[in-house]
């Protein structure tokens, strides 16, 4: 455990201690500090993965905090992982990034390190503190860092204004999670979680409120629907090493505080699965369509984010009435395609936005309809975002599929159970994940072809090349990831059984999900090897045959040209007539007029339902709520004054004539 | 017996099918039409062929036939033969055989957004479209097939379809009807595709082959019949009852086989391709019907209807 | 004797009111301060020396010389006549200023009554004069009045400090810190800044800085 702190200590050594240093190696200073925590970080939390022993270490703080408990059990370690894994990577990638698109010397790449460390610190801690006031403390620390981190670019005004939406946004959840954390330690007397579990005892219906301000809380930075609206906001304005380390990690720190929850509280109602459950679905279905409708790359990774924490949840809900249902293998492999999704889904939402920030520096546009063709100038890029985009959409042989896997089979064993409830729920899951996958196909699909693929819709100014290796690096790393958890999933598996042992502890359905998954691993491994055999099978067979080069078939037109490619929105357009009433299109037609038109014009819009119903209803009435009470701050300072005169006259009046 | 059946598949079927679909096709509309092999001859002339490649494309438009080829070959690994189990079986075998697919469309999307051409981006798109509702419907199937059976597994599936009451006759007739229009999707036949032209109206899946050449359209062209043919089957063994022997079930199932094609050939036939905008309407009988299906398990299962 | 001087002190304060020219308040500061001065050599019990050599200093030179000599000669630099209109007219605030006076002795006296170490004068005079510090600054529009209410103000406080000197000595010391914090602050930095920006010392212009 030790170990531990002195990897967290060297976080913040790399974040302070680079303060000081100039520009040049500002960054690598801090990359310093970022893998020498890993060599202290990585082993201990293995260490704890492996043989399910949990460590912990008192650390005394003074009033009002007290002594307070660090505990490292399974979930922590497993978290410790890829936080400290993605912090080493978002500072391998921010030294290219910040070399490639800010002219030197780059002002705030003091504070830009120095809020990179310290959000990776609090996260680290974040996962480990047991008391309920240091939790509150360190959530925030991470919330203000990742603020500052999000703000980078705020000379732009966009940039500015998603910046403070989300600061709001993570207030809000703060807000109830400080509520529900005071009102729990009010109830047993104590700060500390370890006491939190007295809670079960108590009335039920104060630990049914507690448990949904909880999920309220962690839902917020989670981004469950609907309280997801800062996400396709903040991805975009932040710098993309800061977007992928947001999106892969930071939310999943809300993951991590609704599953500590349900392992100090339990799940007070039955109904409350269910809701888990539902959350996820509406989260998963929703944030894939909206994401099909996007054409800014990183809005639409950002709605894929919601998309796959939906799916996280949607495993969560399984796990959760699994156990209400006492069906013990539907709640560990809930459980387990959760968890797994929360690595997984680092792995592959970070690489998308190193991608995205790589094309970002190359093109300077974010908006995919005016891109194209960029494979032949940026080709491991796009052999990286094709591996990544095969992942998130959950194909073999990836390890998108392996987690996915596990919810479907607890769906699956879910439907041979007695409770008709049990039933409704896994037919509801099978056909969702379905549905989210193929959704999932489309977008990816669509953005792979319409980025990489074809010709470019514009020309450029000048000729993108591929980017240099400190963007790679972490690319192939998360890559390489892809690809062993894919294929070697029976090797990862025992890391992840110390973890979901407290949620759902039957040894013996453990033993059968091992099983089943070496089976499909052979039908993994027999997939890769007929696809490497037929790789092999085709250049045999082309070796002697002529084969030449053509420009592609267009029917005879003669003036073709690279705009008559289809675009990204027409390529989503045949879907999004389907699901016109989830994602409204706002669409402007300027019709060609006269025989000899010389103008005419399209654009069309996409509305976030939930934004547009629910939060800006909102908005726009609290704001025209407190516009009546205006008038109290005019900028006079003698109204103010009065303000205190009058208070300080009925406090004499009150203190005198009262006692 | 595993042997003939493997042979059947992956020998024999592909080109059986689409060869005895054209032939029913060319019947019913007065004409000889070309022999039912010719599918056979036209794939191993394409192997001797070489190849023209747009210089648009790049790994991915060279990647698509192999991966796609595995991908399908994989899904045929986990279709049961009649009166046998697959070669891969494991309880939930039924997602990777759906997620291969998945990735064999994957790619031949993405082969077909790298040449490229509007053409193919409009095939692609449309493709997308009808998975979209294909998918979950086709889960929904399974999903109620398992909660009759109470397996997880598509060979335990099959293998216990008839246990259970009455109610059974009526989920496997719906469950058939569901995998048939299935077929017409992924087959891209009509009413949902017109495989005989390349016109701007009917285009969806021949469009996104159409820049391939040699044996890489050999790669898919194959790809696609076996498909068919791993559908069919799933269909087949709808219908094959549990009690009849080993022989019995092999010539039910080539009877099935070959009424399958008849029928695909008849609805091309009898009904013109739909609009394009009445596809998905089309499409969405599926999931009609496998909801009813799983309306009429859970509550026969749970006893509410008797 | 001691009594007097009080009395004294609270009727500045409503000269104060009917006053409109400012050197009249500057003067009416330096004679406060002067008063000051006196109660606190006639009211020394048994602080230490150096204490009651510091309040000593600090009343006679700061208060009642120092400042307002400082503050003099910046009006007549800055050619600052007189008050504006204020915003409630000044005979009904010296019709206020009584009540407030009214409102402190009772207030004085019922707390006399309940709590016994209080001497009412004492208490009554400078809460008098707090609150009527305050209303003068509310309802006057020159910056140089509210500046000048502030140190009146002041006065009322270390008048309150002085009357329970005996419990806490280190509150006087106090009140003397504040006072000779206003006087570096406010007066050298704020006041020719704000002359060099703007005419006329309005306030309203202030507004703008609102949120």
């Amino acid at each position: 455990m030790n170990h531990l702190i002195i990897g967290i200590l060297l976080f913040f050594a790399g974040g302070m201690g680079e303060l000081f240093v100039g520009q040049k190696i500002k960054g690598r200073l801090f990359l310093c500090g970022a893998a020498l925590a890993q060599l202290f970080i990585l082993p201990t939390a293995f260490s704890v993965l492996l043989d399910g022993q949990t460590q912990s270490l008192v650390v005394p703080f003074p009033f009002p905090i007290g002594r307070a408990l660090l505990l490292m059990d399974g979930l922590a370690a497993f978290f410790l992982l890829i936080i400290s894994l993605g912090g080493l990577l978002a500072a391998i990638y921010s030294i290219g990034y910040m070399k490639m698109n800010y002219k030197n010397p780059v002002s705030a790449l003091g504070a830009y390190y120095f809020f990179l460390g310290f959000l990776t610190v609090s996260m680290l801690l974040v996962v480990l503190v047991q008391n309920a006031l240091l939790f509150i403390i360190v959530w925030e620390l991470m919330s203000l860092a990742s603020f500052f981190l999000v703000s980078f670019d705020n000379d732009k005004a966009k940039v500015h204004r998603a910046s403070l939406y989300y600061f709001i946004a993570m207030q809000f959840g703060a807000a109830l999670l400080i509520a529900a954390f005071s009102w729990a330690s009010l109830l047993t007397g104590d700060m500390n979680f370890a006491s939190f579990a007295l809670l079960s005892g108590i009335d039920n219906s104060k630990t049914v409120i507690l448990f949904l301000l909880f999920f309220i809380g962690f839902g917020v930075k989670a981004g469950f629907i609907p309280m997801h609206t800062w996400l396709p906001l903040a991805h975009p304005a932040a710098p993309s090493a800061v977007s992928a380390l947001m999106s892969g990690i930071m939310i999943k720190t809300g993951i991590y505080g609704i599953l500590r929850i349900i392992l100090i509280i339990g799940i007070p109602a039955p109904w409350l699965a269910y809701l888990v459950f539902g959350v996820g679905w509406v989260s998963g279905i929703l944030g894939v369509m909206n994401a099909i409708a996007q054409h800014d790359l990183k809005r639409l990774l950002a709605y894929h984010s919601i998309e796959n924490i939906g799916i996280i949840g949607i495993g969560i809900g399984m796990g959760m009435i699994g156990r209400i249902s006492g069906n013990a293998f539907l709640s560990l492999a809930g459980f387990t395609g959760a968890i797994l999704h929360v690595f997984n889904h680092f792995t592959f939402k970070s690489l998308l936005f190193y991608a995205a920030g790589a094309i970002y520096s190359q093109t300077h546009t974010r908006n995919i309809e005016k891109l194209g063709g960029l494979q032949h100038a940026m080709p491991v890029t796009a052999a990286l975002f094709l591996l990544a985009s095969l992942a998130i959409c959950g194909l073999p042989p990836l390890n998108g599929f392996i987690s996915e896997f596990a919810v479907y089979i607890g769906a699956a064993k879910g439907l041979a159970a007695a409770q008709m409830a049990t039933n409704l729920a896994s037919l509801v899951c099978l056909t969702g994940l379905a549905f989210i996958g193929i959704m999932a196909t489309i977008c990816f699909t669509k953005v792979f072809g319409i980025i990489f693929q074809g010709n470019s819709r514009t020309s450029a100014e000048h000729h993108p090349k591929e980017v240099s290796g400190w963007f790679l690096t972490p690319m192939f790393v998360l890559g390489g990831l892809i690809l062993v958890i894919g294929l070697g999933i029976p090797l990862v598996l025992p890391l992840v059984e110390s973890v979901v042992r407290p949620f759902a502890a039957d040894p013996e359905s453990f033993v059968v999900l091992q099983k089943i998954y070496w089976q499909a691993t052979h039908g993994l491994w027999i997939l890769t090897g007929l696809i490497l055999f037929f790789i092999l099978l085709r250049f045999l067979l082309l070796r002697n045959r002529s084969v030449s080069v053509f420009k592609t078939w267009d029917c005879g037109y003669q003036a073709s040209d690279p705009r008559l490619q289809y675009t990204a929105s027409s390529f989503a357009s045949n879907f999004m007539a389907l699901v016109k009433l989830a994602v409204p299109q706002n669409q402007k037609l300027e019709s060609p007029q006269g025989y000899f038109p010389t103008m005419a014009g399209y654009e069309s819009h996409s509305d976030d339902i939930v934004e547009r119903w629910f939060v800006r209803p909102l908005i726009d009435f609290l704001q025209r709520f407190f516009n009546l009470f205006s008038w109290i701050q005019s900028g006079r300072t003698q109204q103010y004054i009065l303000y205190g005169l009058i208070f300080l006259i009925i406090l004499i009046i009150w203190i005198i004539g009262v006692r | 017996m595993t042997l003939i059946f493997a042979v059947f598949t992956f020998l024999i079927a592909p080109f059986l099918l689409p060869g005895l679909i054209n032939k029913s096709k060319a019947l019913w509309a007065g004409r000889h039409g070309a022999p039912i092999w010719q599918p056979g001859y036209d794939f191993l002339k394409l192997l001797r062929k070489g190849q023209v490649i747009s210089k648009t494309t790049s790994f991915a438009f060279r990647l698509a036939p192999s991966v796609n080829l595995a991908a399908v070959i994989l899904a045929a690994l986990i279709i049961p033969m009649p009166q046998q189990t697959a070669l891969l079986n494991f309880p939930g075998d039924f997602v990777l055989f759906a997620y291969a697919l998945g990735l064999a469309r994957f790619l031949l999307v993405a082969a077909a957004m790298d040449t490229g051409s509007s053409f193919e981006g409009m095939g692609a798109a449309r493709e997308m479209t009808f998975a979209s509702i294909v998918e979950p419907a086709f889960f929904m199937l399974i999903g109620t097939l398992a909660l009759m059976t109470r397996q997880s597994s598509l060979s335990a599936i099959v293998a216990n379809l008839d246990d259970g009451a009455g109610f059974a006759m009526l989920v496997k007739s719906l469950g058939t009807i569901v995998l048939f229009i299935m077929l017409l999707v992924e087959g891209s036949r009509g009413p949902v595709d017109d495989p005989n032209t390349h016109l701007e109206l009917t285009m969806i899946h021949e469009v996104m082959i159409l820049d391939y050449s040699g044996p890489d359209l050999a790669f898919m062209q194959y790809a696609a019949s076996l498909k068919m043919v791993v559908i069919t089957t799933l269909l087949a063994n709808l219908l094959i009852p549990a009690g009849i022997g080993p022989a019995g079930a092999a010539l039910l199932f080539l009877a099935l086989f070959m009424l399958v094609a008849v029928g695909i050939a008849g609805t091309e036939s009898l009904i013109a391709r739909l609009r394009m905008s009445h596809v998905p309407q089309f499409i969405f009988l599926m999931s009609a019907l496998a909801l009813t299906a799983f309306a009429v398990v859970m509550f026969f299962r749970n006893g509410v209807l008797r | 004797m001691t009594d007097i001087l009080i009395i004294l002190f609270g009727t500045l304060m409503l000269y104060v009111f009917a006053a409109s020219r400012i050197e009249a308040f500057i003067k009416t500061l330096s004679l406060q301060g002067l008063i000051l001065f006196f109660l606190v050599v006639t009211d020394i019990r048994d602080m230490n020396w150096i204490n009651s050599a510091f309040l000593v200093l600090e009343t006679l030179v700061v208060k009642a010389i120092a400042i307002p000599w400082f503050l003099l000669r910046t009006i007549r630099r800055n050619e600052i006549g007189r008050e504006v209109e204020p915003y409630i007219s000044q005979f009904y605030s010296l019709m206020i200023a009584s009540a407030i006076f009214i409102f402190a002795f009772v207030a004085a006296f019922w707390a006399a009554r309940v709590e016994g170490d209080i001497k009412p004068l004492y208490f009554g005079v400078s809460i008098s004069m707090i609150i009527a510090s305050l209303f003068l600054i509310v309802t006057r529009k020159r910056i140089i009045t509210h500046i000048l209410c502030f140190m009146m103000l002041e006065n009322g406080i270390f008048l309150l400090s002085l009357s329970v000197a005996n419990e806490m000595p280190m509150l006087v010391n106090l009140g003397v810190l504040l006072d000779l914090f206003v006087a570096v602050f406010l007066l050298v930095i704020f006041f020719n800044k704000i002359q060099s920006l703007y005419d006329g010392s309005h306030i309203d212009v202030l507004t703008q800085l609102k949120d």
